[in-house]
C-alpha cells in the first residue's frame, strides 16, 4: 500500500508550482541512456530464456509419444496395421494409440521434402502414434512381441533422446534467467550509479531546496520524481528497441523446419512490457534512497 | 528568541567553540566578527539548525534544535531568513521564481504574491532582472536577490553570513541599508562579517551590538568599533 502511495506520489502528485529539480544536463543522458541500455539487454536475456523455456516444453510434449513404423506391401499394410493396434491395445502402459494420417505425415516430412511434395505417390510405411500412461510401457517386451508377431514393424522409443534435448534445453532456460537475473541486478547497480552521479551534478539544488526551508519529503519526492520518469523513457526506449529486434528475428528464420517455433507467447510479451516498469520501481526506491544519504551528509 | 547556551562544537578534534552563549532580543541588530576561521559560518550554521551543537543546546523561537526532526527544522527555517556568502541559487530558474521559491514551497504561491515578489525586486533593485538566470547577475545583484529570497516570508530573524563579502563597498553600503530598513520594520539582523568598516557604517544608523569570536570564545567588542 506505502509502495502504491509512494509509485502515485512520484508521478502525478506535483505540490510545487516550480520544477526544483532541473531537467538539463548531461546526467539526464547519461541516466536515460543506461536505463534505455540495460532494458535492452534485459528485454534480450529475458525473451531468449522465454524461448528456450517455451522450446523445452514443447519438445517435451511433442517427443513425450512414441511411434510405431509398419512396412509391408500395400495390400497387407492395412491388416497389419490393424493387428498393430490391437497389440498396442493389449499392452499396458499404452494410453491410446492412433494411425497417423497422411496429413500429419506430410506436415512432419515438410522440413524435409518440402511443402508440395505429393506424398501419396509413394509408398509409405504406417505410423502409430503411442500414448504412454503415467507409468509408462514396457518397451523391451513390447518389442519382443512385436518382433514375433509383426517382423515388419519398428518401434520408435522417443525417450531414449528426448530426455537428452530436455535437460539441455532445461539448462539453457535456466542459464537464460540467471543472466536476466544478472542483467537485472546489475541494472539495479548501473540506476543506482547513475542516480548517484545525477544527484552530485545537483548537490547544489539540495543545498538551496534546505536553505529555503523545503521538507525533505519533498526534496525527495522531487528528485524520484524526475529521475524515475527518465529511467522509464529511457527503459521504455531500450525496450520497445529491443521488441523490434525481437519481431524482426522470426522474419528472417522461416522455413527453418523446428525453429519455426522461435517466437514469443503473448505470456512471454506481457513480461518484457513490465521491464520498463521494473526499471521504474527500481528508480524509485534507488532514487529515494540516494537522496535521503545525500541530505543526511548535507551541511 | 534566539537562545545560545554554553555550546560547544568541534570539527574532528578541533574545537570551534567551547561553552559559549548568547541571549539574542527581537528586533536586535548584531554583528559577529572574528578572523577567517575563528567559526563565523559555524555559527550561523548552528543558529539555522544546518549543524547541531555537540554540547550545550540552542533554542530558536523557544525550541532546542537538538530535539528538532527534519521536519521541525525545516519549518523553523522557513521562520529564518538565511542568506550565505556563496548566495546559492536554483540556476534554472529566473531570479523571480528563485526569490518565490520559499513561498511556493509553504503553497503560497499565488498572482497576489508574485506581485509582491516584483515589489520586493524593485526594493532590492532588481526589478528589471526578474526574468534573468542567477548566473547571467553579478556579484552584488546575487547578495540582494538572496537577501530578497531571504525576506520574502517575512521571517522573524535574518541570518545573514558575510553578505558583502563578495562585493565591493558600495554595494556593501546599498546591502547595509537594506538590512538597516528591515531592521526598523522589527526584524532581528544577526550578521558575521569580517569587515570592521562595515560595522563602524552600521553603528551610525542603528544600535547594534558587536560580537566577537576568539580563542573558542564570544565576547562583546570593544568600543573602538
Amino acid at each position: 500500500m506505502r509502495f502504491l502511495f509512494m509509485l502515485w506520489k512520484a508521478f502525478f502528485n506535483n505540490p510545487d508550482h516550480l520544477q526544483v529539480v532541473p531537467n538539463t544536463g548531461f546526467t539526464k543522458w547519461l541516466t536515460t541512456f543506461t536505463a534505455g541500455a540495460m532494458s535492452f539487454l534485459a528485454v534480450v536475456a529475458l525473451a531468449f530464456s522465454l524461448i528456450c523455456s517455451d522450446l523445452s516444453n514443447d519438445w517435451g510434449e511433442s517427443l513425450k509419444n512414441s511411434s510405431l513404423r509398419l512396412s509391408a506391401p500395400t495390400d497387407l499394410l492395412e491388416k497389419q496395421t490393424k493387428v498393430a493396434l490391437a497389440i498396442l491395445e493389449q499392452t499396458s502402459g499404452v494410453k491410446s494409440a492412433r494411425l497417423v494420417g497422411i496429413g500429419a505425415k506430410k506436415k512432419l516430412l515438410e522440413p524435409w521434402l518440402g511443402v508440395d511434395f505429393p506424398l501419396e505417390a509413394i509408398a509409405m510405411p504406417a505410423l502409430i502414434e503411442i500414448r504412454e500412461t503415467e507409468a509408462g510401457v514396457d518397451y523391451e517386451g513390447l518389442r519382443l512381441r512385436l518382433s514375433a508377431e509383426l517382423p515388419s514393424a519398428i518401434l520408435d522409443n522417443h525417450a531414449e533422446w528426448r530426455r537428452p534435448i530436455e535437460v539441455v534445453s532445461k539448462l539453457v532456460s535456466q542459464l537464460g534467467m540467471f543472466t536476466v537475473i544478472l542483467i537485472m541486478l546489475s541494472s539495479i547497480a548501473m540506476v543506482t550509479m547513475a542516480s548517484n552521479a545525477a544527484l552530485s551534478a545537483n548537490v547544489k539544488v539540495l543545498r538551496v531546496l534546505r536553505l529555503v526551508g523545503a521538507f525533505d519529503a519533498f526534496i525527495v519526492t522531487s528528485f524520484v520524481r524526475i529521475f524515475t520518469l527518465r529511467i522509464f523513457l529511457g527503459s521504455l526506449a531500450g525496450t520497445v528497441c529491443a521488441g523490434i529486434v525481437l519481431l524482426l528475428i522470426p522474419t528472417f528464420s522461416e522455413n527453418l523446419g523446428i525453429l519455426d517455433v522461435v517466437s514469443l507467447e503473448i505470456k512471454d510479451t506481457i513480461y518484457i512490457a513490465c521491464v520498463p516498469f521494473l526499471f521504474a520501481i527500481i528508480s524509485i526506491f534507488a532514487t529515494r534512497n540516494a537522496v535521503k544519504f545525500s541530505l543526511k551528509r548535507l551541511v | 528568541m534566539l537562545e545560545i547556551s554554553k555550546v560547544s562544537y568541534s570539527y574532528g578534534g578541533n574545537s570551534v567553540f567551547s561553552e559559549v552563549s548568547l541571549s539574542v532580543a527581537p528586533g536586535a541588530f548584531y554583528f559577529l566578527t572574528g578572523p577567517s576561521g575563528s567559526g563565523k559560518t559555524t555559527f550561523i550554521n548552528l543558529c539555522a539548525g544546518s549543524l547541531i551543537p555537540e554540547i550545550g543546546s540552542i533554542s530558536v523561537f523557544g525550541e532546542e534544535t537538538k530535539n528538532m526532526t527534519n521536519y521541525e527544522l525545516a519549518k523553523m527555517r522557513r521562520r529564518l531568513g538565511i542568506v550565505h556568502q556563496e548566495c546559492e541559487f536554483l540556476d534554472h530558474l529566473s531570479i523571480e521564481d528563485n526569490i518565490i521559491l520559499p513561498l511556493s514551497l509553504a503553497g503560497l504561491d499565488s498572482i497576489k504574491e508574485r506581485a509582491n515578489v516584483l515589489e520586493l525586486m524593485k526594493w532590492v533593485g532588481l526589478y528589471s532582472k526578474s526574468k534573468v538566470k542567477p548566473q547571467e547577475l553579478s556579484g552584488g545583484e546575487r547578495q540582494r536577490a538572496a537577501l530578497a529570497r531571504a525576506v520574502i516570508m517575512s521571517p522573524d530573524i535574518i541570518l545573514a553570513d558575510e553578505p558583502t563579502g563578495n562585493v565591493d563597498w558600495e554595494m556593501s553600503q546599498r546591502l547595509l541599508q537594506l538590512l538597516v530598513e528591515l531592521n526598523k520594520m522589527g526584524k532581528t539582523i544577526f550578521i558575521s562579517t569580517h569587515d570592521l568598516s562595515l560595522v563602524r557604517l552600521a553603528k551610525s544608523y542603528v544600535k547594534a551590538r558587536t560580537i566577537r569570536i576568539s580563542d573558542l570564545q564570544l565576547s562583546q567588542a570593544g568600543a573602538d568599533l
